[in-house]
């Protein structure tokens, strides 16, 4: 996994190559949400292992965060909680992302909408899915890049990871 | 000829005795308060359910075939399997609790629920079909919601489940 990271950050530095901003946006928050959904209940291991993959990883500014850098990715981690964000990726393409790798990590264990959802009511924008396989839950959401929260179709987009 | 039979059993019964499905319905009802007073207060939830007389269960559902911990699931399970509630963590308030029983349709379990949210909190809203919101002084509105588990879960489909969480 560190290769593949490595691997982009070559190409970002190529410009004769095929890589674009969006590639490395994409690969880097498939990589990023991946790890993250897999160390959900193995906090501590967390910084580690996004560190082995590549990532640059320092420390946050509340006490047992981080700030997870990588090619057009940035991101915060704390126990319990990631976020990956990304000037470069629509929120679709986000939601794309967490859905791909939320099903591939828990097959037949994610359901769309959060545990405070109606069932079978249409689902909201960004609200995204629910991971029931494990305990705690964890739910995944979308907004734009920054701090709102919002679900605003501006060309960034934020996936958000909690363990419920 | 049977129906009379039956009642006559019935009528032998010891006074203080309930049906199974008194039983459900009565556990049912109490773990759906319980699981209520733990969201609002932030009570750590083993200590109303152990007091309420369901006993706790852990179980370590161990690791998935990508190598995911998948965590522990903790439970309060009431006498006879009639009904269980279940919430993330012990020990901390619980984010999220829910009920469920193998011994209820959706609708009748639904109007249970309703009948217990309102005689605790007559100013409950209804917000759509089987859910309902909370309010509390200035804290954030109880999202609560009844439904049928199909898929995905643990649970025998078929169960019914009402699930209380905060938004966000």
């Amino acid at each position: 996994m560190r290769q593949t990271l490595l691997l982009l950050a070559t190409f970002l530095a190529a410009p004769a190559t095929a890589q674009t901003p969006q590639d490395a946006a994409t690969a880097n928050m498939m990589l990023a949400t991946e790890i993250c959904l897999r160390h959900q209940h193995q906090d501590a291991a967390l910084p580690g292992a996004l560190q082995a993959a590549g990532f640059t990883v320092t420390p946050g500014l509340d006490q047992g965060s981080y700030d997870i850098q990588a090619p057009e990715l940035f991101g915060v981690i704390a126990p319990g909680y990631c976020t990956f964000q990304s000037q470069r990726l629509p929120i679709a393409t986000a939601e794309a992302i967490g859905l791909a790798v939320g099903e591939y990590l828990f097959p037949n264990g994610v359901q769309p909408g959060q545990p405070s959802s109606q069932a079978n009511a249409p689902r909201l924008p960004c609200e995204g899915f629910t991971v029931w396989s494990t305990r705690p839950v964890i739910t995944v959401s979308y907004a734009q890049a920054g701090n709102s929260g919002e679900c605003v179709n501006d060309g960034t987009s934020a996936i958000i990871i909690r363990l419920n | 000829m049977l129906r009379a039979a039956l009642l006559i059993l019935l009528a032998a019964l010891p006074a203080h005795g309930q049906s199974f499905d008194d039983a459900v319905r009565a556990n049912v009802s109490l773990a759906t308060r319980t699981c209520i007073t733990a969201m609002l207060s932030g009570i750590p939830p083993e200590a109303l359910f152990q007091q309420a007389g369901f006993v706790y269960r852990g179980m370590d559902r161990g690791v998935n075939d990508f190598g995911v911990r998948l965590g522990t699931s903790h439970y309060f399970d009431a006498p006879a399997d009639t009904a269980k509630a279940e919430v993330p963590n012990i020990g901390a308030p619980a984010g999220l609790c829910t009920v469920t029983t193998t011994h209820m349709r959706e609708v009748p379990f639904a109007a249970l629920v309703a009948q217990t949210i309102f005689a605790q909190f007559p100013y409950a809203q209804t917000t759509g079909l089987h859910r309902w919101t909370l309010r509390q002084g200035n804290g954030l509105p109880l999202i609560v919601s009844v439904s049928t588990i199909t898929r995905h879960r643990y649970e025998a489909p078929g169960t019914v489940e009402v699930s209380m969480s905060f938004p966000g």
